[in-house]
């Protein structure tokens, strides 16, 4: 028992509080963080409506059985939350195979995000609406309908088109700064696969998935919050 | 206290959870598909804010967490709103600005209303009197 609890803690249920404390305090940032980006996309999508209307179109656009691929993204992460919250139970009940199963479906599903967002990545980047020097010139069709986008707000074309330039900058930031936190987050959970391989956690020791969990929930949550922000702007 | 921290919730607790999760973004998949004008975005994120409550309160366990748990979680969605109620009720509130209101003083200019568009222009021209003329 005393190899388990640190030694500044009384006894394990203090260090298993101090633990989740921990990584509820740096979650707190990371709420601000992403927080800090939804706030600028919001005021944007108010001064610059038709433009980000228009891109909305764009990104919901990228379809698989009719349905868009960010949708498919939220059904991939709910489910592997669902896994995450399996896997922690299991940790905590000591079931250490069912716990392994659970971590490894979750990262096939982490996995299998990260390559339907490649996919719209690379789907994006022929379409011509990745912002960068020499990239960014969108196809004929998106420029049609930014045309009339224009016509019928009213707007001048070119001021248009720079919002939905904007627009993209937008979608890559914060897609691009989510995708890097399932990466952190495939390789957390792959560390936990290892060390459940190695029989680490018991019901005593469990709180690393506890908290790793934590910060996959999380990265779901961003997700939640993204997928009618950036795919829903009617 | 002490019965909270061990509590398990059930595979059932679970499973109905994640049920609610998918009908959840199965209506926002749907409602984006209707034109409800302005309240396509307030259904949007209202049911985006049920999704996450469901997750942070059952999947990260904050339900059965201590009082010192909830603070940090709930301090950090605090901040985050007043941010937003803040930033998007000054955007949201403001009146359309007039232009030139110090017109009788200026010259006629070659452009005196710049679209705020244009970024060759400043986003506000100051009456001639507040500008700093040099000695």
């Amino acid at each position: 028992m005393s190899e388990l609890v640190a030694h500044q803690f009384d006894d394990l249920d203090q260090q298993v509080e101090a633990d989740t404390l921990g990584m509820w305090t740096f979650l707190a940032t990371e709420v601000l963080f992403f927080g800090g980006m939804i706030c600028g996309y919001c005021v944007y999508r108010h001064l610059y409506f038709p433009a980000w209307h228009q891109g909305s179109l764009v990104v919901d656009n990228f379809r698989w059985l009719g349905v868009s691929s960010g949708a498919w993204n939220t059904a991939v992460l709910l489910t592997s939350s669902l896994t995450v919250a399996m896997g922690v139970r299991a940790a905590k009940l000591g079931q250490n195979r069912l716990l392994m199963t659970m971590l490894a479906i979750t990262l096939v599903l982490g996995v299998a995000f990260l390559a339907i967002k490649a996919s719209e990545y690379t789907h994006e980047y022929h379409e011509g609406v990745m912002p960068g020097p020499n990239v960014f010139h969108p196809d004929k069709e998106i420029s049609r309908d930014l045309h009339h986008a224009a016509e019928i707000a009213g707007k001048n074309e070119i001021a248009l088109q720079r919002h939905f330039q904007l627009f993209w900058v937008f979608y890559f930031f914060m897609t691009g700064v989510h995708a890097l936190h399932m990466l952190i987050g495939i390789g957390l959970f792959t560390y936990l696969l290892i060390e459940a391989r190695r029989q680490k956690f018991t019901p005593e020791k469990h709180t690393p998935v506890e908290i790793m969990g934590l910060y996959w929930h999380f990265v779901d949550l961003v997700w939640i919050f993204l997928f009618p922000l950036l795919y829903l702007v009617r | 206290m002490q019965e909270a921290k061990h509590k398990i919730d059930s595979i059932r607790t679970y499973l109905l959870i994640y049920l609610a999760l998918m009908a959840l973004l199965i209506a926002t998949v749907v409602a984006g598909m209707i034109d409800l004008g302005r309240w396509n975005v307030v259904i949007a994120l209202a049911i985006a804010v049920v999704k996450a409550l469901l997750v942070i309160l059952f999947f990260m366990h904050v339900r059965h967490s201590s009082r010192q748990t909830w603070i940090f979680a709930s301090a950090s969605f605090l901040w985050l709103a007043l941010l937003l109620i803040g930033t998007t009720g000054d955007y949201a509130t403001r009146p359309e600005p007039i232009p030139n209101s110090g017109a009788q003083e200026q010259p006629t200019h070659e452009k005196s209303t710049p679209e705020i568009d244009d970024i060759s222009q400043p986003a506000v021209v100051l009456p001639i009197s507040w500008r700093i003329t040099p000695q």
